[in-house]
Formats: C-alpha cells, sequence, structure tokens
C-alpha cells in the first residue's frame, strides 16, 4: 500500500519543489549546462524559435557569451536565488521572479550557443510561475493553470502517437531504437541502455508492447481532466515515464517531473470539499 | 459543471491580467502545435511520435583526440549534444558556401518590414564568418576542459555504416573533416 503523497501545506510544497530544482541544478553544474562552461562560444543558433529570435534582437545573449564574469553572474544568480528562496519564506515569490528571470537568461544564453535547444525546459517555467504569487487565490488559480498544461502536453503527445500512425505500425518502436542508439552501438554496446535496446530490437513484439505502454501512460492523463483523486498515482506514472526513457532511451525527462510536483499538491479546502463530496 | 466553475471563468474574476496572459498562453500552445514550429516557453511534443525506418547506411562523426576516439556516451548528454550540434552547423557552414542556413528563414519573416529593419534583423540573427572562424578555437578549450588532458591533436572523422542485420558494420575508411595541431609552446 503506497502512503498518501499528497501535500496540503503550501510552504512544504513549495520548499521541496524548489529543493528538487536544486537537485537537478547540481546534476546541470556535473553535466556543464552551465554558461561559465560554454563561455568564449562564437556563433549562436536560434532556429526557429521567437523567443530566441527576440533575445537576440535585445543582444543579451550575445553580450553574456563574450564575458566570464557575466556568465558566472548568470550562473550564480540562478543557484543564489534558487537557495534564498528555498530559506527565505517570507520573500519567496520575489526571490522566485529573481529565480525566474535569471534561468530564461541562462537557458536562453546557453542553449542558443551550444546549438541544443530543450523543449521540456518551458515545464520548469510553468511549474515555477505560481511561486511567483503571494495570494493564495491566485497562486492556487495559477497552480491549477500548470497542472492542466501538464495533462495537455502529455495527451497530445499519446494523441500524436495515435495519429501519426506510429501506434499502429508494427515494429515501429524497434525502429526507432535502432536510430537513437546508433551512438551506443559504436561506442558503447555494452551500455545497459542498449543492452535494453537490443533486447526490444530482436523481439518486435515486445517493443510494441514497450510503446503500447509508453501510449497508455501518456494517455492515461485523461483521468486528470475530471478529477484530482488519481493525481498521485498519475505523479507516480510520471516518475515511472521519466525513468523508464532515460534507462531505455537516454532521454532526460526529469524537467518534465519538475511539473509533475504540481499533482502532489492539494490545499486544505481542497481536501475538505473531496472528502464533503465522498460523504455525499 | 456551471460556467461559474470553469477555470478561466474563476480566473477572469479573479484577475484580468493573468485572464489575458492565459488566453494569450493557449493562443499560442494551440498556434506553434498547429504549425509545429517550437517557441519557448510553449510545448510542441511530438517526438517520437512518427513511423520510422532504418536507413540503409549512416554517417557518424568521430573525434579523434591524440590519435583515440573520444568515447562520446562516457560525456555527458549535454557535453555531447553540445559538441555534436556545433560542430555541425560549423561543417554545414564550412561546406554549403558559408552563408547561414537561417537566411531563407529571416528573409521570410521580415519580407513586410521596411529595409533598414530587416538588415538590422539579418546582422542580430544570422552569423557572420567571423563569428565561425571563432569556433575551432573554442571547440579545443572545450575539449581540454572535458578530456582533463592537453590535446596535441584534434581529428574530426565522418565515419560510414551500414545497417546488416539491424547491426552497425563499418562502410569504408572514415574521411577526415577537420584537423588541428596545437603548436608546441
Amino acid at each position: 500500500m503506497i502512503p498518501n503523497l499528497s501535500i496540503h501545506n503550501r510552504s512544504r510544497w513549495e520548499s521541496l519543489l524548489i529543493g528538487y530544482f536544486l537537485v537537478l541544478l547540481v546534476f546541470r553544474i556535473y553535466s556543464s549546462a552551465m554558461l561559465v562552461f560554454a563561455h568564449g562560444q562564437t556563433f549562436h543558433s536560434p532556429d526557429l524559435d521567437y523567443t530566441f529570435w527576440f533575445s537576440h534582437l535585445l543582444g543579451f545573449p550575445d553580450v553574456i557569451i563574450r564575458h566570464y564574469w557575466l556568465c558566472l553572474l548568470v550562473d550564480t544568480g540562478v543557484a543564489g536565488a534558487a537557495v534564498m528562496a528555498l530559506f527565505d519564506k517570507k520573500n519567496r515569490a520575489v526571490w522566485m521572479a529573481a529565480l525566474m528571470l535569471f534561468f530564461f537568461i541562462q537557458r536562453i544564453t546557453l542553449e542558443s550557443f551550444s546549438a541544443s535547444h530543450t523543449k521540456s525546459i518551458a515545464c520548469i517555467f510553468v511549474a515555477l510561475f505560481p511561486l511567483c504569487f503571494r495570494k493564495e487565490e491566485r497562486f492556487a488559480l495559477m497552480m491549477e493553470g500548470a497542472r492542466y498544461f501538464l495533462l495537455f502536453i502529455l495527451l497530445i503527445s499519446a494523441w500524436n502517437k495515435w495519429a501519426n500512425g506510429a501506434l499502429l505500425s508494427e515494429g515501429n518502436f524497434a525502429n526507432m531504437l535502432i536510430n537513437q542508439h546508433s551512438d551506443l552501438a559504436v561506442y558503447a554496446p555494452q551500455h545497459i541502455s542498449y543492452r535494453i535496446a537490443q533486447w526490444l530490437t530482436e523481439t518486435p513484439l515486445f517493443a510494441d508492447i514497450a510503446y503500447w505502454l509508453l501510449f497508455l501512460t501518456q494517455a492515461s492523463f485523461i483521468i486528470g481532466v475530471f478529477t484530482r483523486r488519481a493525481d498521485q498515482w498519475l505523479f507516480i506514472a510520471l516518475i515511472a515515464f521519466a525513468i523508464t526513457t532515460y534507462l531505455v532511451m537516454r532521454i532526460y525527462n526529469f524537467d518534465l517531473l519538475v511539473l509533475g510536483w504540481v499533482l502532489l499538491y492539494i490545499p486544505k479546502k481542497k481536501v475538505n470539499r473531496l472528502y464533503d463530496n465522498m460523504l455525499n | 459543471m456551471h460556467p461559474e466553475k470553469w477555470y478561466l471563468v474563476r480566473l477572469f474574476k479573479n484577475s484580468k491580467v493573468l485572464f489575458l496572459l492565459v488566453l494569450l498562453f493557449i493562443f499560442f500552445q494551440a498556434y506553434f502545435n498547429h504549425k509545429r514550429i517550437h517557441t519557448f516557453p510553449w510545448f510542441v511534443w511530438d517526438m517520437y511520435s512518427r513511423t520510422e525506418t532504418v536507413p540503409e547506411t549512416i554517417t557518424q562523426t568521430a573525434f579523434y583526440i591524440n590519435g583515440e576516439r573520444l568515447n562520446m556516451p562516457e560525456l555527458s548528454i549535454w557535453e555531447e549534444a553540445t559538441i555534436l550540434h556545433t560542430f555541425q552547423r560549423y561543417y554545414h557552414w564550412k561546406t554549403e558556401g558559408k552563408s547561414d542556413p537561417l537566411q531563407p528563414v529571416v528573409e521570410s519573416r521580415t519580407r513586410f518590414l521596411p529595409k533598414k529593419i530587416r538588415v538590422w534583423v539579418a546582422e542580430r540573427i544570422l552569423n557572420t564568418p567571423d563569428d565561425m572562424k571563432g569556433y575551432p578555437q573554442w571547440l579545443y578549450h572545450y575539449l581540454t576542459r572535458i578530456h582533463h588532458q592537453p590535446i596535441r591533436t584534434l581529428e574530426i572523422k565522418r565515419v560510414p555504416y551500414s545497417y546488416i542485420n539491424k547491426q552497425l558494420k563499418a562502410e569504408n575508411q572514415p574521411v577526415t573533416i577537420f584537423k588541428m595541431v596545437q603548436k608546441k609552446q
């Protein structure tokens, strides 16, 4: 039996979310995903992204990347604002606004000059945005919006698998795995991801079943549109999704989990109402 | 459910500014989803959602440091992506007439604007030959930091492979596409 994971205390929930953000930040430092490591890169790659274009029109990424101290300042700003938001509960909303600003500048600059755009970073911003509000009612409304956004992206991903014919195409996931792991096939055939993928590609039926499981995990978030009672199960499904996609496909989905935290917060008032509904 | 309980109605009653913000967010999410354009902070999630085939041949970019092939999966996902993607952009620029691949997009997106603004946008978005020239030195420093050892030679090769019974087999000899020898100090 899994204990109730829901958190009813706003401050505690916020602390846990910021704590998880800091854990990911440590992972980012370890992975060299910080501006100081990319300092001095000479060309940018905004691709088709309008926000990157606007940022380069303003010019701040080009100025920052050229100056080591500015890179360090932005990186420190991200870590510092997150730590302050964790401990200074009284001014948390202000620190969160600062964190979002520093993190935005950092990510736009880093991703443009590394030619690597991480889409799932949007989830972190949507998850952190409600924390910028002190008023309980506005915080709750933004949290609700963030929760709908999470449901939407998972459902649209499931829908795309169905609508594009990937789900019903026999052996399609086996092909995806072969394409995904061409580097591991050459460099590290002993890698756990490659060994799992190889087993799946050799038995395409299991690969198809795995893809269906992936689809069903995403599609199960439809339940969240109608009720909040399954939220903690959806959170567990999301953790399973992030871990298995990392293990099998070497895809980093842990940013998505930041947004997943919205599934665990149920304010006290809402809990009472849930129980009232159950009793009546 | 009574319309008064609808999310957007409650939001409208609480704050007109936030209502407008959320409405704009929804509008652009729908627009970018339809256009399949990835724009931050909207999220268009359509990867691994299409039918795929295994190509007969593929070409890998291999980095040789001091004569030894760099084991890419040993690096973090971010480091691997940074090295590969930036080099691919650089190599594309070098071999495709030294022009920025975004040029037609800039021209298309700014076609209704006055010439002065079009030129200004192009200057800000597109990379110049001077921007590209500094890249090899940056790559050398980046790899030195990752490799934790001084790099005497950096060689980048294209290695063609073909799939035989779903296994990768090297086709021909790798072709060197980039070479850098550090001068002794």
